[in-house]
C-alpha cells in the first residue's frame, strides 16, 4: 500500500488497523473502501487519496495478482460526508506487537484488529487488545469464505454467531471480550454460479483470488465511523 | 400412442390364427395389422418370433394419414405380407375394410369387427382372444454373451436385461459379444463406456426383412452409456505396430530443477518475465530427444499439442526425430489456475489422428506429457472435482466441461490408447520444503483422481526422466494391455 505524506495530527480522529502478517488486512482495506465503501465516506472528496493508497492493491486483488505485504505504517485521510476527517492508519503486520505500534494503537480514536479466521489467536492479539482498550475497538475476522457456506446465518451477525463454530468456541474468550463488534468478512466472497468461494486453485497450490465478490467487508469500517461521529458531536 | 392400438398376445394369436388357417405358425411369421378402431388408423407390424415373451411381438409403424405414413406403410406393404383391417362395428362395413386394404396393397386382407366392448368378430362369430385357447408357439431361444467369461441363456425371452461391469479403467477396453442361437441375429460385438456398473439390455427388432439386434446399455436410471460396434476379441493379442502418435504438452509443468524458480515468479505474478519460457527447456530438449531416440527409428509422424491456460495450439507434425522444433515455442507458460484444457487438446489430437475413421484396433496413440489435471465436469461427481477441494473447501471451477470424460470415450470406442506421462518433481535443497511438500500432496491428489479415467506413468520433470517415462509409456502401447478385456457379467444377473 502506497504511503501518503499526510503528518499525524492529533486534533483528527484517527482509526488505526493492525493485525498479524498475513491477516489479509489491506486486502480487507481495500475491499471495505472500494467495493463496500461506508456511507459516511464522502466517495468523491476521498477518491484521491483511496486511489493513491488502494488502487494498485485493490486492482492486484480483483485481478488475482499477489499483494504486497504491507511495510510501512500507511495513512489514508478520508474525508466524511459530514466534512470531518478521518485519518486511517494501516500498521504493518507483524507477530508481535512492537513499541512503536502499541503506542500508535494507545493512541488511536478507534482500534480494528484483522484476524484471519481459523488461525490461533496469537499472543500479539491480546497486547494490540490491552493497548487499544482506551477507544473503540473492534476485531475484523478475515477469510470467512472458507468456512462459512454463502447461506450462513452468521453473516447475518446475530449476537455470538461465532459460537456455532468449533474454532469460535474455542476461542470464546479472544473474540466475546469485543462484545458485538466481531465481523465476519471476505475480501473474496463467492463464485456467483455455484457458491464456492472466490478463489481459483492455482498450480503449486496457492489460492488465487477470482472474480471476486466481497462480503461483509464494508460493516466494520462503518461501525467504527458512526462511533467516532457521535464522539465528535 | 393410444393404448387400444397395443394388441394383447392373446388378440395377437388370435389374428394370427386367423390367417394362419387355425394351424399354429412354424418360424417367423409377419402380418400387418391396419387398426381403424380409433379415428386416426394405426399400422402395426405383427411377428411371431420365437424369442419374444408370448412368442409374438407388435411394432407399431405409424399412425395417421398423412405422406410420411403412406410411405411407410407402402414399404410394408410392398412385400405383400397378409394383412388384418380391425374396424370397429359402429362405423364400418365389409366392403370398407376390403377396399382399404386392397387400396394399401395388402395381400390377403382379412377384416375383423370390434365391438364397443373390445370383442373381435369375423364372418359374424366371436375370435377368441384368450391366449389359453392356442397353441403355445414359442421356441426355446438360447442367447449367449460373452465378457470376462462366458453366459448362456437357454429359453431366453427378450428383452432380457443384465447388470455387467466394466474392467478397471487403465486403458483395457471393455467389450461384449451377443450370440443368438436359432432364429436369431448372428454374433455382435461392441466396446462399451461410460459407468463402471451398469445393465445390458438385449432385444431384437423384428423385421420382415431379417431381425436385428438391439442392444443397449444403461445406467441405473436408464440412461444410454456409450457403445460402439467392434469386431470382437480376436486381436487382443495383436496389436500393430504403432505408425501415428500425438503428443499433448502441458507447457504449465516446469523442469524439475526450476520448480522454486517457478514457484517465485508464479507467486510474485512475474509471468511476464523473460527468464520464464525457459524453466521447462529440459523437458522440451528432452522429450524430443527421447521421441528421437525411441521412435526415430520407426519412422513414426508425431502431431504436438500445446496446452496452457485456455489455450489449445497445434504445434504441427513432424518426423519423430524432428520434433524439437515444434517445442520451440513452448516455453513454460503457467495457466490462471490448476486447470488447463487438456481435453480440449485430447479432442484435436483425436480429431487429426482421424480416429472415427479407424478400424477398433488402429495403430495410434496419445500421450500427455505434463502434471495439470484437464477441466472438471460441473458434476461434482466427477473423480476431478476432488481436486478443486485440495485445500480443505471447495475452490472455485472458471470452466468446467464433460470433454475428458466424452473424449476418453471416444479414444476407447475407437481402440486409441492414451496414456498420461505425469512429471513429478523431486525436491531439491533450493526449494521450500514446506511449500514442495504442500505441492507434492497436490500433484497425489491430481494423479489419484487421473487414474481413475486413464491409465498414468510417473516419471521426473527432468531429460532422464522423461527418457524413461516415454520408454514405458511406447512399451504399454506395444503390449496388449491396452487390448480388448470382456466385461465382468455381475452375479445377479437375470433374465427380466
Amino acid at each position: 500500500m502506497a504511503e501518503t505524506n499526510m503528518p499525524p495530527t492529533s486534533d483528527i480522529p484517527s482509526i488505526a488497523l493492525w493485525g498479524a502478517s498475513g491477516a489479509g488486512k489491506s486486502c480487507w482495506l481495500a475491499a471495505a473502501l472500494l467495493s463496500d465503501p461506508p456511507p459516511q465516506v464522502d466517495l468523491p472528496a476521498s477518491a484521491e487519496a483511496l486511489a493513491g493508497a488502494l488502487g494498485p492493491l485493490w486492482e492486484a486483488h480483483r485481478s488475482g495478482r499477489p499483494v504486497p505485504p504491507t511495510h510501512t505504517p500507511a495513512e489514508i485521510a478520508l474525508t466524511l460526508a459530514s466534512g470531518h476527517t478521518v485519518r486511517l492508519v494501516d500498521l504493518p503486520g507483524s507477530t508481535h506487537l512492537g513499541p512503536a505500534a502499541a503506542e500508535r494503537l494507545r493512541s488511536a480514536t478507534g482500534v480494528l484488529l484483522v484476524h484471519p479466521w481459523g488461525a490461533p489467536p496469537p499472543a500479539a492479539l491480546d497486547a494490540a487488545w490491552q493497548a487499544s482498550r482506551s477507544g473503540h475497538c473492534g476485531l475484523v475476522l478475515t477469510g470467512l469464505e472458507r468456512s462459512l457456506p454463502e447461506e450462513s446465518p452468521a453473516w447475518e451477525r446475530p449476537p455470538g454467531w461465532w459460537r456455532a463454530s468449533t474454532w469460535g468456541q474455542d476461542n470464546e474468550g479472544a473474540l466475546a471480550r469485543f462484545g458485538a463488534a466481531v465481523w465476519p468478512t471476505s475480501a473474496m466472497g463467492y463464485d456467483t454460479v455455484c457458491g464456492t468461494p472466490a478463489l481459483l486453485l492455482g498450480d503449486f497450490g496457492q489460492l488465487v483470488p477470482s472474480a471476486i465478490r466481497p462480503r461483509g467487508v464494508g460493516a466494520p469500517l462503518a461501525w467504527m465511523l458512526e462511533r467516532l461521529e457521535d464522539s465528535s458531536t | 400412442m393410444s393404448e387400444i392400438h397395443t394388441l394383447s398376445p392373446g388378440q395377437m394369436m388370435g389374428l394370427g390364427s386367423l390367417l394362419l388357417g387355425g394351424e399354429p405358425p412354424a418360424g417367423a411369421v409377419d402380418f400387418t395389422v391396419l387398426d381403424y378402431r380409433e379415428a386416426a388408423p394405426c399400422w402395426s407390424l405383427i411377428h411371431h418370433r420365437g424369442w419374444a415373451r408370448g412368442g409374438w411381438r407388435q411394432t407399431i409403424l405409424a399412425r395417421g394419414r398423412d405422406r410420411g405414413t403412406r410411405r411407410r406403410i407402402r414399404a410394408i406393404t410392398d412385400r405383400r405380407l397378409p394383412g388384418v383391417v380391425l374396424i370397429p362395428t359402429d362405423v364400418a362395413g365389409v366392403r370398407t375394410s376390403d377396399i382399404i386394404g386392397s387400396l394399401f396393397g395388402v395381400r390377403d386382407t382379412v377384416s375383423v369387427f370390434c365391438t364397443s366392448d373390445g370383442t373381435f368378430l369375423h364372418d359374424g362369430l366371436p375370435l377368441s382372444t384368450d391366449e389359453r385357447d392356442y397353441f403355445s408357439s414359442r421356441e426355446s431361444a438360447v442367447i449367449t454373451v460373452h465378457g470376462a467369461g462366458e453366459r448362456r441363456f437357454e429359453g431366453a425371452e427378450l428383452p432380457l436385461r443384465l447388470p455387467l461391469r466394466l474392467p478397471s479403467p487403465g486403458g483395457a477396453q471393455p467389450v461384449v459379444g451377443v450370440t443368438g442361437g436359432a432364429g436369431l441375429p448372428g454374433q455382435i460385438w461392441y466396446t462399451l463406456g461410460g459407468v463402471r456398473e451398469g445393465n445390458l439390455e438385449i432385444d431384437v427388432t423384428p423385421r420382415p426383412d431379417g431381425d436385428r439386434w438391439n442392444i443397449h446399455y444403461r445406467d441405473d436410471a436408464g440412461n444410454r452409456q456409450s457403445m460402439r460396434r467392434a469386431t470382437g476379441p480376436a486381436p487382443r493379442a495383436i496389436r500393430r505396430p504403432l505408425d501415428r502418435l500425438a503428443v499433448i504438452f502441458d507447457r504449465t509443468c516446469p523442469d524439475a530443477a526450476a520448480w522454486s524458480a517457478a514457484r517465485s515468479l508464479t507467486l510474485r505474478g512475474l509471468l511476464d518475465d523473460p527468464r520464464a519460457a525457459e524453466l521447462n527447456r529440459g523437458l522440451r530438449d528432452g522429450l524430443a530427444a527421447a521421441l528421437s531416440k525411441i521412435l526415430g527409428p520407426l519412422a513414426i509422424p508425431v502431431d504436438v499439442w500445446w496446452v496452457s491456460g485456455d489455450a489449445v495450439v497445434a504445434a504441427g507434425s513432424a518426423p519423430a526425430s524432428e520434433t524439437a522444433a515444434l517445442l520451440d515455442d513452448a516455453g513454460w507458460a503457467p495457466g490462471e489456475g490448476i486447470w488447463d484444457p487438456l481435453e480440449e487438446g485430447l479432442e484435436s489430437a483425436l480429431d487429426s489422428l482421424d480416429i472415427d475413421g479407424l478400424d477398433p484396433h488402429g495403430s495410434v496413440a496419445v500421450v500427455i506429457v505434463g502434471n495439470s489435471p484437464p477441466r472438471p465436469a460441473l458434476d461434482r461427481a466427477d473423480p476431478l472435482s476432488e481436486i478443486a477441494r485440495f485445500p480443505g473447501f471447495p475452490t472455485r471451477v472458471p470452466h468446467t466441461s464433460a470433454g475428458w470424460r466424452i473424449q476418453l470415450e471416444r479414444a476407447t470406442s475407437a481402440g486409441v490408447p492414451v496414456r498420461y506421462l505425469f512429471l513429478t518433481h523431486p525436491e531439491h535443497p533450493e526449494d521450500d520444503a514446506a511449500a514442495h511438500a504442500g505441492f507434492r500432496a497436490l500433484r497425489e491428489t491430481i494423479t489419484r483422481a487421473l487414474s481413475r479415467s486413464l491409465p498414468l506413468d510417473a516419471a521426473a520433470a527432468t531429460r532422464e526422466g522423461l527418457h524413461a517415462g516415454l520408454r514405458t509409456v511406447m512399451e504399454a502401447f506395444s503390449t496388449p494391455a491396452d487390448a480388448p478385456e470382456g466385461v465382468v457379467i455381475r452375479d445377479e444377473a437375470r433374465m427380466r
